[in-house]
């Protein structure tokens, strides 16, 4: 991993059109601006690592299952 | 074209009816076409498989949002529509993965990364994004 000492108000560029910004250091907290196209996406890691993890889990449908119960749960559930 | 999926063995799949993920799922990089298909043909359900046209064995539990939480919100950024080809928001269709425990009334559905689909084809297929939904009201 490529570390870098910055100043706040200093930036980090990288490629063309993406900059990193320290805004602030308070206590244990930094927090950054992201200035980046905006078809660049941008994400908290504990987020998008979360997503990834959820679809692994809804990816393993228990091979027993049985679309009418479900189906009727669900049926069920929207009567309400 | 044929397919080989594990569910439903090999099924004729229309160009018209591929979602193209160009983005992927998140956790899946190489899967990049899907197709959605009946949960059961027997049945009628609100539920439907998307299933990889890539991984024969790959398919989620999906269905629609709006059905069980109509007041369901989601914000498409401009770049967002603009990468899947969205002219009226009328086109867009969205579905939820749903996660199906061992026990089944424990289901729960991914609201905060919804699946949004451009019905009307683009090029040739109907391209489709799992984007995330940063609205922090979400349930």
């Amino acid at each position: 991993m490529l570390v870098l000492t910055r100043k706040v108000g200093e930036s980090i560029q990288i490629n063309d059109d993406v900059k990193i910004t320290v805004i602030e250091v308070k206590g244990k907290n930094i927090r950054l601006g992201i200035d980046a196209p905006k078809t660049t996406k941008v994400y908290r890691e504990e987020v998008f690592l979360k997503i990834q993890e959820e679809n692994k889990i809804a990816s393993s449908t228990p091979a027993g299952f049985d679309p009418g119960k479900i189906t009727d749960f669900i049926s069920d559930n929207l009567k309400k | 074209m044929k397919y080989e999926t594990a569910r439903f063995g090999s099924l004729e799949i229309q160009d018209q009816d591929i979602l193209v993920f160009p983005d992927a799922l998140y956790g899946f990089d190489q899967e990049k076409e899907f197709a959605l298909l009946p949960l059961d043909p027997t049945i009628e359900s609100p539920m439907e498989w998307l299933q990889s046209l890539t991984s024969r064995e790959l398919a989620f539990i999906v269905t629609d949002p709006f059905l069980f939480i109509p007041e369901y919100k989601m914000v498409l950024s401009d770049s967002e529509q603009t990468q899947l080809g969205i002219e009226s928001m009328e086109s867009v269709v969205v579905r939820v993965i749903v996660t199906i425990p061992k026990v089944h009334t424990e289901m729960t559905a991914n609201l905060v990364a919804p699946i949004v689909i451009n019905q009307k084809k683009v090029w040739l297929n109907k391209l489709s994004s799992q984007m995330l939904n940063m609205i922090p009201s979400t349930p």
